[in-house]
């Protein structure tokens, strides 16, 4: 089932064009990845498919309606965004935050209630943070940050989840760790979105790829995308795919 | 502590202030007969003995003042810090003080009665925030927080010139006294009328604050985060202004201009009940009241003539803050 779709889509600020002629389907249950060099504007089209600033032109359409003709809290029912996890400038408990995903589900004058408080803990729970809940989100790691802001999207209870390279500035374990609960996400049914500095996190985690460079916007299955010819032309330097003994796909200098 | 325990004990702090308050002056009456009279009056019965007539005639009407001020200034600056997502920003950060002065002020030097100068002081603020926002809109498609903030300097700026050149105009041993102690701040010439008025407005004011508490307290996370939770960011913004140069301008019109509580009140509620702001509005209302009560009674009680009251809660705000600052900064600084 396509739960978003790009049709034709041009992206950009103002007159400045970025990119033009993006189609891209999300189906439920599957990861693509969006790759780019540095300043392609891999967040713009995520600002784009969040509907935060409007198309150039084209359109996105969630389940069939066109994201324009949508109100914010009705997006945020089916779309959910993790942000890269910087510290805020206050210093709210885990839980606290996690619970702020409700708000698309609260009436305007409401807080969240107990419910609420169970939804979050169980997405706690699912990314086995649960401990973290009273802990101040400024004082925990970036990993754990990370998570506990995929965990704020799972309380959205959106069934797109948009993430801004989560796997930026992380350890290499808090990566792993990060990779595996994307997957698991997919596993749900949902669809992950993500973009990602590094291409073989596409083999691990993705079944589409998408790459945003100058020369254009390309899309397809992993192995039909990720082959050493475009890799190439998308970074401008010699590159080549390769398995190792195991099986498990790597990207090094030609 | 559980907040909903913190809360209580700051409304019983904030009603132990008033009546501690409202028993000091040249006639001093003790805590419990304070307590007794309004006691007796909150349920009908009228003796009209001078304790009677002291309190409710003249200590009373002050004391409520200086409460709806400081309640009004701290709500303010909690629904700004929360809105410009930074600690540091007060009520006049979009120019409402200034403006405010400004009207006042040229309504002293017109030789103007003192409702109409607080009328002038309560539109001067209100054109000002107005002119602010047409600004930032004309410039930046007004979404954007860093083109506001500028545009409330530049504009407070100017109004700040104007009040120099009022200054300079006005006759210095009527007018410019009077002009002077209004910038500084005081409640010494407030009226029963003056408190009548004025809570309305405030109520006014802070109803959608109240209401929006919870959406407001996500606009904090930034503009993105919060419309990609599912917030109308602009409508929410928008709203928050309207309300809180509302408030700030209607206090500020019967009080004149009271720096630091509206920066350094949401600073020590937010100690006491953390960041969220739907804990931190209702402590910010109650410990804003309780603090310009208790310093309001000393500006008129410490000395034999009136300290100027923006010149008491600097005198004592400063320090305090450094102090709070200094023990908690891991709480206090991002």
């Amino acid at each position: 089932m396509t739960l978003l779709r790009a049709h034709d889509l041009s992206i950009g600020y103002g007159r400045t064009v970025i990119a033009r002629g993006i189609d891209l389907p999300i189906e439920a249950g599957s990861v693509t990845c969006l790759l780019g060099p540095n300043g392609i504007g891999k967040t713009t089209l995520f600002k784009t498919l969040l509907g935060l600033i409007p198309p150039l032109s084209g359109r996105v359409e969630i389940e069939g309606n066109d994201l324009a003709s949508l109100d914010q809290q009705t997006v945020a029912h089916h779309i959910a965004y993790v942000p890269q996890a910087q510290a805020t400038e206050f210093s709210y408990s885990v839980l606290d935050l996690v619970v702020m995903g409700r708000t698309a589900h609260l009436g305007a004058f409401a807080a969240p209630g107990a419910n609420d408080y169970a939804i979050a803990m169980t997405a706690l729970e699912r990314l086995g943070i649960s401990t973290l809940a009273d802990r101040d989100s400024t004082r925990i790691s970036g990993g754990q940050r990370q998570l506990a802001l995929i965990a704020r999207a799972l309380a959205q209870q959106a069934r797109v989840i948009v993430m801004d390279e989560p796997t930026a500035s992380l350890d290499l374990g808090n990566r792993i760790l990060v990779l595996e609960t994307i997957r698991s996400l997919s596993a749900d049914n949902l669809a992950v979105v993500l973009s990602t500095h590094e291409p073989e996190h596409a083999f691990v985690v993705a079944d589409r790829v998408a790459i945003l460079a100058a020369n254009g916007f390309l899309t397809g299955p992993v192995e039909n995308v990720m082959t050493s010819d475009e890799l190439s032309r998308l970074y401008r330097v010699g590159l080549v795919v390769e398995k190792t003994p195991s099986g498990r796909s790597v990207v090094g200098p030609a | 502590m559980r907040t909903a325990t913190i809360l209580f004990l700051l409304l019983a702090l904030l009603i132990a202030v008033t009546v501690i308050a409202s028993g000091i002056g040249p006639y001093a009456i003790s805590p419990p007969e304070v307590a007794r009279a309004l006691v007796q009056r909150l349920f009908g019965g009228t003796n009209n003995g001078t304790v009677e007539t002291v309190i409710f005639n003249i200590r009373l009407p002050r004391v409520a003042a200086a409460g709806i001020v400081g309640a009004a200034l701290a709500a303010a600056g909690a629904a700004y810090q929360s809105l410009f997502r930074n600690p540091l920003v007060s009520p006049d950060i979009l120019g409402v003080s200034t403006g405010a002065g400004l009207g006042a002020v040229t309504g002293i030097l017109l030789g103007l009665p003192v409702t109409a100068i607080q009328l002038m002081g309560f539109t001067g603020g209100l054109i000002t925030v107005l002119i602010v926002v047409v600004i930032a809109r004309a410039l930046r498609g007004g979404g954007d927080v860093l083109v506001l903030v500028l545009a409330g300097i530049v504009i407070g700026a100017l109004a700040g010139a104007a009040i120099s050149l009022v200054k300079v105009l006005a006759d210095p041993y009527d007018q410019l006294p009077a002009i002077t102690f209004w910038l500084l701040g005081s409640l010494a010439g407030i009226k029963v009328h003056d408190v009548a008025t004025t809570i309305p407005i405030v109520l006014l004011g802070l109803a959608p604050l109240i209401l929006l508490r919870w959406r407001i307290g996500v606009l904090s996370l930034g503009d993105d985060e919060a419309r990609a939770l599912g917030v109308n960011v602009s409508r929410l913004r928008a709203i928050v202004i309207v309300a809180a140069t509302l408030v700030t301008a209607s206090v500020v019109a019967i009080s004149g201009v009271i720096g630091w509580v509206g920066l350094m009140v949401p600073h020590m509620a937010r100690l006491l009940v953390g960041p969220r702001f739907d804990r931190l509005l209702p402590a910010s209302i109650l410990l804003g009241a309780a603090f310009l009560i208790a310093v309001d009674t000393l500006a008129r009680s410490a000395a034999r003539i009136e300290i100027p009251l923006g010149v008491l809660t600097a005198v004592i705000g400063g320090p305090l803050f450094v102090w709070l600052l200094a023990h908690n900064r891991r709480r206090m600084l991002p």
